[in-house]
């Protein structure tokens, strides 16, 4: 064998074996691990991860959702929900409504503290929802509020110039949070960002940032103590990590896993998974101002085309239900009554041709998109179903600064994929934004719909209850439905994967959880 | 040799006020408003407006790009117009960390990469070169944040050995390190062994064996020296990459680093973060290159003659 | 026999490569004795250098091999068969080369005193670090360098002292034998006297023998007492310097090389160049290796390797015109 084949072998054989040991390296690490070893005593300690870190902890201008878990440790609302999603008395012992609905009367807890020692009274209630107020981030919630008064040191009452079915669920929302007065005047408002400070089961220990946000457990809380004595927020990013860092126990709570990751997580004994609906539509959105979505029928025909099932099998794991309205099931002012667009490609095609489109003239849309996977997935099986009747669809993913310029600033765009959450659990939060006329563009209107007739029957709904409240959003969404001015697609889950000793584990009906609650 | 130095710095002055107004032209032309990238999709056309005016972002170009320069000369580098917190803060919060990394990174590549590149060198076209040379090339073609995860998956999940996030101890720093050693690794094992077996060519490695020593004076004495220049020039480029820091890595292994800073600064046009974090990084970045150019002097006794000739 | 330096035997030695193998010596035999210097002459890549190489042992490890032959060394006996401590021993301190290009033959980045040290670090390391300098400063006195130089570095230097640097290298553990390949070619004409002067001074200062490797037939008519002449890897004429530039008889590659035999005492005589190139030594030709290119050629030349003839004294020619003479 000559010089020249010898070094070519030479080479085969060093790439073969050098593969052979990345193999083995690999196939090595399937990841059979033994449970942590228990030593007896209940651990006081949480890490919990979060997948982005929070740019501030001012529970009235947060646009984060997953940030609200660390403001409902710290800071506590007039009332809550409880287990069975009502709501009920918090730092008001008593709520008194009038019988035009229009006057509460809140009897707030004595003795109740701040962190720094301070009792909580009338003042900061009053302070605290004239910030919210001012503030401007609930504008849904806080338009129905006429004023807020102060009568005594432990009584506030606070008028509505309309009834609201909402308002329950907006007073125990974060947005509501009671902050001291006294503190924010003395220290100015930023200090709300940075180091919040309220009556809730954990007072603020520090903040290091990118690094971590530590708590520790309130003994004086008026609920009693919380069982879980430190808590550690921590931002892992990536959804690898995160699983990675469950199974070593390094965290022990992360949110949202990969869809992929989940029947690892199931199998794994050492990892609890739970699953919660969470008041969010995965929506389709039409810029009804620019045509050809102008004309309904284009818009009904679209919807006719969708084949949901296949949206939440193909690009969603298989996780959600098919949405039948604009208002998730967890909100109330929802009905069943309202049905979903069946799935029919035939009728879709007819209802094109009536507006002038088919095989030989398809209709041409664009989807615009921020950088997100699942979204682009779904957008993909809408690209898909949607050929089915002759409707090219160009997938456009845009930078989230140019995003928000496209859709929010000027409108510039034909259709785009959204998760609408609720801030509260009503019906009114997941469509005032979206669908009245006053919220137009930035505002949350991005489909440009401008029905004052729409806007009026809204409005209407919002100050019902009860049934009346029922019938009145069924209206509503019949509307929506019937001009086809969005396709609602799927009610999303919400998940979170702790380690498997974590008990009391339960999100609200808006997908946050209450540390609180949790223990060992 | 003074006087070099004296100019070098005088140019890297000029070079991160060019940088400055490149970095701050860009932020303005590129489409997104911060107001609104801070406030979320749901804020009000007046919220928007009132955050705007608070971050004077309605004066004109050169306003505030001289307003910025103005307070920067005098050490303010602003606040982030994400978390309002100051800039300079946030900034040396996470660079002792990216330096820690950066250096431990490199100091593996170099430990590795080097003595495996001389071997190959010395023993060309055996199978000790072939095995070397073939696993540089697949460790540099894997993806960072695959080879990143692998690791973590080997030694976190399987091993128990390393934690996988954070930076509290030691320990931490081993996976990411190793992970960002890679690219570089393979680079110097290349580049060393291609180097000395030019050098192992020259006449003078001639003459000393001729002189009778023995083989290994011979290479790291005779020729290791004369290779080292462009080994020099690898650990400082890339050293210099490492000090931006890579997002990819902190993305992974959960470092509060200047990478992800950068990013986030970015895709807030967050402009103050990210004018300042630019500048910072093509500091460092200078000095890291005249740090090298400064080592080829002591290296090569031919060019600090040509440094001193000015 | 030996009052014999060095006596190379029929030394054979080929390069092995992925493109096939090259037969750079065939059957070189030359002797070299005490005090004396030989000069080795030829075209480029008549195997000078390789046979040079061969004898210090620094053949390329993976491709050179010597197939025949050996090579006695003063008492030392055959060097092929001196294992690589030996070898190293002798290199720098019984046996020294120095090379062609002076510009490249020293480490840029040693100081010029550290890379004479060297040899003595190798070779005598039971010196004192002081004598060691001592040392150093006598040689490059020698040599015509100021001490107070010894700490510069080589770019620091010109043409002309870098060689003389080298040969300081060279001689500092006063070699038996120093083998110089072509030490002036690079160096300006008027530079080249000096060094050539020099090196005759510290010859005979020391009693060097030489092999002197080279293209200058003034150089070899004025410094060398023997000669062999080198075509393909074979040793096609040698003897004593009278004879190859007074006899009568000579080679036809000689004669052809020589132009016309000069007076032993006139100056510098050029090459003039053969018609044709010198055969690859992957692809030799049969028989005699210049039968391609001899004005002379015969049928046998094709065919038979002609034998070394004597033609009195130490006169030797490897041809078929000749034959044996008493």
């Amino acid at each position: 064998m000559n010089a020249g084949s010898k070094k070519g072998l030479k080479k085969g054989i060093a790439l073969l074996l050098v593969i052979a040991m990345l193999l083995a390296t690999l196939t090595g690490c399937g990841g059979d691990k033994e449970p942590a070893a228990d030593d007896g005593e209940a651990r006081t300690d949480l890490v919990y991860a979060l997948s982005a870190e929070p740019n501030k902890l001012d529970p009235m201008a947060i646009a984060m959702m997953s940030t609200f878990t660390i403001t409902y440790a710290i800071y506590d609302n007039l009332v809550e929900e409880n287990e069975n999603g009502e709501f009920v008395p918090c730092l008001a012992e008593k709520v008194d409504i009038s019988d035009d609905e229009k006057v509460y009367t809140f009897t707030l807890r004595q003795g109740v503290k701040f962190h720094d020692g301070s009792e909580m009274t009338a003042d900061d209630v009053v302070f605290s929802i004239n910030r919210t107020i001012e503030k401007g981030w609930a504008f849904d919630m806080t338009a129905f509020i006429d004023k807020v008064e102060k009568v005594d040191d432990y009584t506030v009452e606070m008028t509505l110039n309309t009834p609201f079915g909402g308002m329950m669920g907006s007073l125990a929302s974060p947005y509501f949070s009671i902050m001291s007065k006294n503190y924010l005047e003395t220290n100015g408002d930023e200090i709300a960002d940075r180091e919040p400070m309220g009556t809730g089961a954990y007072k603020f220990v520090e903040w290091v940032s990118g690094d971590h946000i530590s708590l520790e457990a309130n003994e004086d809380y008026f609920q009693g103590a919380p069982a879980i004595k430190n808590i550690t927020f921590k931002p892992i990013t990536d959804k690898n990590t995160g699983l990675i860092s469950l199974q070593t126990g390094e965290i022990d709570a992360y949110l949202n896993v990969n869809a992929v990751d989940i029947p690892t997580v199931e199998e794994d004994e050492t990892l609890a998974f739970y699953s919660t609906e969470l008041a969010a539509v995965l929506s389709l959105n039409m810029n009804v101002e620019v045509e050809p979505l102008d004309n309904p029928d284009v818009r009904r025909a679209i919807n006719y085309a969708l084949n949901r099932q296949s949206i939440i099998d193909g690009a969603l794991e298989g996780r959600g239900t098919i949405a039948n309205s604009s208002i998730s099931p967890t909100c109330d002012g929802y009905s069943e009554n309202v049905k979903a667009y069946e799935y029919d490609v035939e009728k879709a095609k007819e209802l094109l041709k009536g507006a002038g489109y088919d095989e030989s003239n398809p209709l041409k849309l664009t989807i615009k998109l921020k950088e997100d996977a699942k979204n682009q997935k779904v957008a993909q099986v809408i690209q898909n179903d949607l050929k089915q009747a002759n409707i090219e669809v160009e997938i456009d993913v845009m930078e989230a600064g140019a995003y928000t310029t496209d859709i929010y600033s000027n409108g510039n765009y034909e259709m785009t994929i959204s998760s609408w959450c609720a801030m509260f659990p009503d019906a009114y939060s997941l469509l005032y934004s979206q669908f009245h006329k006053d919220c137009y563009g930035g505002t949350g209107n991005i489909t440009h719909v401008m029905s004052d007739e729409l806007s009026g029957k809204l409005e209407e709904a919002a100050t019902k209850t009860g049934d009346e409240k029922i019938k009145a959003y069924d209206e509503v969404t019949q509307m929506i439905q019937d001009d086809a001015y969005v396709a609602s697609l799927v009610y999303e889950p919400t998940t979170i994967t702790t380690s498997a000793g974590l008990k009391g584990v339960q999100a609200n009906t808006l997908g946050i959880y209450k540390v609180k609650k949790w223990s060992w | 040799m003074g006087k070099y130095i004296a100019q070098r710095l005088a140019m890297m002055v000029v070079v991160v006020f060019g940088i400055s107004f490149i970095v701050f032209t860009i932020m303005n032309l590129t489409p997104g408003n911060a107001a609104y990238l801070i406030l979320g999709q749901s804020a009000s056309p007046e919220q928007v407006a009132k955050l705007e005016a608070e971050l004077g972002l309605n004066d004109p170009f050169f306003v505030r790009y001289f307003d910025y320069i103005i307070n920067m000369l005098q050490g303010n580098f602003g606040e982030s117009y994400n978390t309002g917190l100051p800039v300079f803060q946030e900034i040396f919060a996470r660079f002792p960390a990216t330096l820690k990394l950066s250096t431990v990174a490199m100091f593996f590549a170099a430990l590795i990469g080097i003595p495996v590149g001389v071997i190959s060198a010395v023993r060309q076209y055996s199978f000790t070169d072939a095995v070397s040379t073939t696993m540089a090339l697949l460790f540099a073609s894997i993806p960072s944040f695959v080879m990143g995860l692998v690791l973590m998956l080997v030694f976190s999940l399987h091993l128990r050995w390393l934690p996988a996030t954070g930076l509290d101890g030691i320990e931490n720093y081993i996976l990411p390190a190793i992970t960002l050693s890679m690219a570089t690794m393979a680079t110097l094992v290349r580049m060393t062994r291609s180097t000395m077996l030019e050098v192992l060519k020259q006449d003078y490695i001639r003459t000393a064996r001729a002189k009778g020593v023995d083989e290994k004076t011979v290479i790291l004495k005779h020729s290791l020296r004369n290779a080292l220049l462009p080994i020099v020039t690898v650990i400082g480029v890339d050293f210099g990459y490492l000090l931006g820091g890579t997002v990819v890595i902190e993305s992974v292994f959960s470092i509060n680093g200047l990478g992800t800073l950068l990013i986030t600064g970015i895709r807030m046009k967050d402009t103050p973060t990210v004018m300042a974090a630019i500048m910072f990084v093509t500091l460092a970045y200078s000095l890291v290159n005249l740090a090298v150019d400064i080592v080829y002097a002591f290296i090569d006794p031919r060019i600090k003659s040509q440094y001193e000739r000015g | 026999m030996s009052n014999k330096l060095l006596e190379i035997k029929n030394i054979s030695a080929e390069y092995r490569t992925d493109d096939g193998v090259s037969k750079v010596l065939n059957d070189v035999t030359l002797s070299l004795g005490n005090g004396e210097t030989l000069g080795l002459v030829g075209e480029t890549g008549a195997g000078k250098t390789t046979t040079a190489l061969a004898i210090m042992g620094l053949l390329p490890k993976r491709t050179g091999f010597i197939t025949n032959g050996s090579i006695e060394f003063a008492e030392e006996g055959n060097l092929l068969e001196k294992n690589e401590e030996i070898m190293k021993a002798i290199r720098g301190h019984r046996i020294s080369m120095i090379f062609q290009d002076p510009m490249t033959s020293l480490n840029p980045v040693i100081r010029v005193g550290e890379q004479i040290k060297e040899s003595f670090k190798v070779h005598m390391p039971d010196l004192s670090d002081e004598d060691m300098e001592k040392k150093v400063d006598e040689i490059l006195e020698m040599v015509g360098i100021p001490a107070a130089r010894k700490r510069e570095y080589p770019h620091q230097f010109s043409g002309g002292m870098k060689q003389r640097v080298v040969i300081a290298m060279a001689l500092s553990c006063e070699p038996q034998l120093l083998i110089a390949d072509e030490p002036t070619t690079a160096l300006d004409v008027t530079i080249q006297a000096q060094v050539l002067h020099m090196m005759d001074n510290l010859k005979k200062k020391l009693n060097t023998s030489m092999i002197l490797i080279t293209h200058d037939l003034g150089i070899v008519s004025q410094n060398c007492e023997k000669v062999a002449v080198m075509y393909a890897g074979s040793i096609i004429e040698s003897g004593t310097a009278e004879e190859i530039f007074l006899n009568e008889d000579h080679h036809p590659y000689t004669i052809g090389l020589f132009g016309s035999i000069p007076d032993l005492k006139k100056q510098t005589r050029r090459l003039s160049p053969i018609d044709g190139l010198m055969p690859d030594p992957m692809d030799l030709p049969s028989g005699c290796v210049f039968h391609p290119r001899c004005p002379k050629c015969m049928e046998i030349c094709k065919n038979e390797v002609p034998e070394s003839v004597s033609m009195g004294g130490e006169h030797q020619i490897k041809c078929h015109l000749f034959k044996e003479v008493e």
